[in-house]
C-alpha cells in the first residue's frame, strides 16, 4: 500500500516509514490491519497509463483527492539518452554472475607478498 | 554461531565464526580503488565474519577476481586477487578471474577460472592451500557462488559454450573430495536448460535454481520461459520435486533467488524492456506461487535477501542511476523504499545485499570503485555521507508497488536433469600474483 503524508504532502510513504515514527506499531500489524495514523491517507492506485518501457517510464506525481478518496497520478516520461543506454546495459541478458574481463594490455601490477 | 554459508540458511545471510561478539553497529559507506587500471564491480554478497569484518568479492576488469576485506567500521583491511604469474590479465584469450565464497566446512573458498572452472581453497589470510580445477575443452568460466551441500558438495552455475546453449549457464556439481564432477543440463526432445541465474539450497537439502529454457523446437534466446526448479540437492538428476515457470508467453529469465528460513522463495523477474522487469515473486516451498508485485522507480531487481522474520529485501537502482533499496514483508507489503544517491554519474555494475541481523551490507559500483554500505534494516539513518571528498545521499525513495499476475504454472513432473561427466585436474596453474588495493573509508 502507498501512503501520502497530509500534512507535508510526502508521498510515497510506506508502512516501515509509518512504523519509524509510530514504533509502537507492530510488524504483525500490515496490510488491511495496518492501524494508519491520522495524518495519513491510503492512495488508491489507478489504472497505469500505457508506455514504451525501451524509451520511457513511469514516475508519480502528488496524488489529488477525488471525492473522499486520494488517487495515484501517473506520468509518462521520456528517457534520456544515457538512461536509453544505461538501460541497455541493465538489461542485458546476464547470463553469468561475474563478468569477464575486457582484453586490456598493461603492465604488471604491484606484487604484495 | 558457526553456520556454513549457502547450505540450511536463507540466501545471503552470511555469519561465520564461533559465537563470537556481534559486529559492530557502525553505520558506513566504504569506496575501494583497485591499484590497477582495471575497475571494481561486485560479484557475491558480502558475507560477514564472527568479528564483524565484512568479506567482499570483487571483480577487476584488469586483475580478475579479488577478495577484499574490510574491518567492521569499513576501513580496508587486505585483498588479493588471483591471476597466473608473469603476466597480467592481457591473456590472448582474454580469459579470468575468480570470485569467492566462504563456508565453514570447506573454508575459505574460491570458485572461478582461468581458462578452466576451478575451485581454490584459500586459508583466512587468503593464501592458496590447494586448487581443483576441470580440465576439459569447451569450458570458461564459473557463473555463479557456489554452494554446498549437506554432503559437502559443491554445486555451481558454469557458463559452457559446449555444453549448455549458446553460454547458457549450467549447474556444475562437485563432490566433496573434489575429485569428481558432473555437468547437469537436460534435454527433453528440443527443450534444453537454457541458463541458470542463481540457486540456493534449503535447510531440507532441496536444491533451487532459477532461470529458464527454450521452448521446443525455437532457437531464438528471447524465447525461452522464465522458471524456478527446486529438486533434491543429494540427487539432482532426479527428476524436480516442483516447477514454476511463466505460462504468459513472455520470454525471459528468473533471476535473483533468496529464501527465507521456512524454506519459501523469492524471485525476481527479468524481462527485456517489459512493464514487467521487476516483478517480484513468493513461492512457498510446496511450489505454489503465493503472491506477485512489481514496482515503480526502480529497474529489474538485482539481488534478493531475507532476514530472520521473514522480510525480503531488493537492491536495484533507479532510472537516474541511484541505489534503491526496498523492504517487502512475508505478506508482500511494501515497507520502505531508500535511495542512495552518488554525487556524478550512475551506480553500475551488480548490486548485492545480504543481511546480518538487524544490518543489511549492500555492494555496488561506483566510479570504477567498489562500494560497500552499511546501513540499519530498519530504514533510519537516512543522511548526507561524504567518502574521500564525495557526497551520497541516503534517503527515502519514490518506489511504488502493486500486485501483479503474470500467468505462472505448476508442475510437479517437470523434466529431469541429464548429467555430463568432467574430466578434472588438480595439477595447479602456475603460482598467482597478489596485490592489495586501497580504500577510502567513512563512518
Amino acid at each position: 500500500m502507498n501512503f501520502l503524508k497530509l500534512s507535508t504532502m510526502q508521498y510515497p510513504v510506506q508502512e516501515g516509514d509509518i512504523r519509524l515514527e509510530y514504533p509502537e506499531i507492530s510488524e504483525a500489524q500490515t496490510g488491511d490491519n495496518f492501524p494508519l495514523p491520522a495524518d495519513y491517507v491510503k492512495v488508491e492506485q489507478t489504472t497505469p497509463p500505457t508506455y514504451v518501457p525501451a524509451t520511457q517510464y513511469l514516475t508519480q506525481s502528488t496524488p489529488i483527492q477525488v471525492g473522499q478518496t486520494w488517487q495515484s497520478v501517473w506520468v509518462v516520461n521520456d528517457m534520456t539518452a544515457e538512461q536509453i543506454a544505461m538501460l541497455a546495459e541493465l538489461n542485458k541478458p546476464r547470463q553469468r554472475k561475474n563478468r569477464p574481463p575486457t582484453t586490456n594490455s598493461g603492465s604488471i601490477p604491484n606484487v604484495i607478498t | 554461531m558457526s553456520l556454513g554459508f549457502g547450505f540450511g540458511l536463507p540466501h545471503h545471510v552470511a555469519i561465520l565464526g564461533g559465537g563470537g561478539p556481534p559486529p559492530a553497529t557502525v553505520y558506513f559507506l566504504s569506496l575501494t580503488t583497485s591499484t590497477s587500471s582495471g575497475s571494481i564491480s561486485s560479484v557475491p554478497a558480502p558475507i560477514v565474519d564472527g568479528s564483524g569484518n565484512i568479506l567482499v568479492f570483487g571483480y577487476d576488469t584488469f586483475l580478475g577476481g579479488e577478495v577484499i576485506k574490510l574491518t567492521s567500521s569499513g576501513a580496508f583491511s587486505t585483498s588479493k586477487y588471483f591471476s597466473p604469474s608473469g603476466s597480467a590479465l592481457a591473456a590472448p584469450n582474454g580469459s579470468g578471474g575468480y570470485y569467492v565464497l566462504i563456508d565453514t566446512s570447506l573454508g575459505c573458498c574460491c570458485c572461478g577460472y582461468y581458462p578452466y572452472p576451478s575451485i581454490l581453497n584459500l586459508d583466512s589470510s587468503f593464501n592458496i592451500l590447494s586448487e581443483t580445477r576441470t580440465n576439459s575443452s569447451g569450458q570458461t568460466s564459473v557463473a555463479s557462488i557456489p554452494l554446498i551441500d549437506s554432503s559437502g558438495n559443491i554445486l555451481a552455475v558454469v557458463y559452457d559454450q559446449t555444453n549448455g546453449y549458446s553460454g547458457g549457464g549450467i549447474l556444475f556439481k562437485i563432490n566433496s573430495a573434489l575429485n569428481s564432477a558432473n555437468y547437469l543440463s537436460y534435454n527433453a526432445g528440443n527443450a534444453i536448460l537454457r541458463t541458470v541465474k542463481d540457486a540456493a539450497i534449503t535447510t531440507t537439502n532441496q536444491l533451487v535454481y532459477t532461470g529458464s529454457y527454450l521452448v521446443a523446437g525455437v532457437c531464438c534466446i528471447y524465447s525461452a520461459y522464465a522458471t524456478v526448479t527446486s529438486v533434491s540437492a543429494a540427487t539432482p538428476t532426479a527428476t524436480p520435486t516442483w516447477q514454476v515457470w511463466d505460462s504468459s508467453g513472455t520470454v525471459g529469465d528468473f533471476d535473483a533467488l533468496a529464501l527465507d528460513s521456512s524454506n519459501n522463495v523469492y524471485v525476481g523477474m527479468f524481462y527485456y524492456n517489459t512493464v514487467n522487469n521487476n516483478t517480484l515473486v513468493k513461492i512457498s516451498s510446496a511450489g505454489a506461487v503465493q503472491w506477485q508485485y512489481r514496482y515503480v522507480n526502480m529497474t529489474h531487481i538485482s539481488d534478493i535477501a531475507t532476514d530472520s522474520s521473514g522480510n525480503v529485501y531488493c537492491v536495484a537502482v533507479s532510472i537516474t542511476g541511484a541505489l534503491v533499496i526496498i523492504k517487502v514483508n512475508s505478506s508482500g507489503v511494501l515497507q520502505y523504499s531508500r535511495t542512495l544517491t552518488p554525487p556524478t554519474g550512475v551506480i553500475n555494475g551488480y548490486q548485492r545485499i545480504a543481511i546480518s541481523g538487524s544490518i543489511m551490507y549492500i555492494t555496488a559500483s561506483w566510479a570504477n570503485k567498489l562500494l560497500v554500505f552499511k546501513v540499519p534494516t530498519d530504514g533510519s539513518l537516512t543522511q548526507s555521507i561524504s567518502v574521500g571528498g564525495f557526497s551520497f545521499t541516503y534517503a527515502a525513495g519514490s518506489v511504488t508497488s502493486a500486485a501483479t499476475t503474470i500467468a505462472l504454472a505448476s508442475t510437479t513432473t517437470p523434466p529431469a536433469l541429464a548429467s555430463t561427466g568432467v574430466p578434472l585436474t588438480t595439477t595447479p596453474i602456475a603460482a598467482y600474483v597478489t596485490t592489495a588495493t586501497t580504500a577510502v573509508t567513512t563512518l
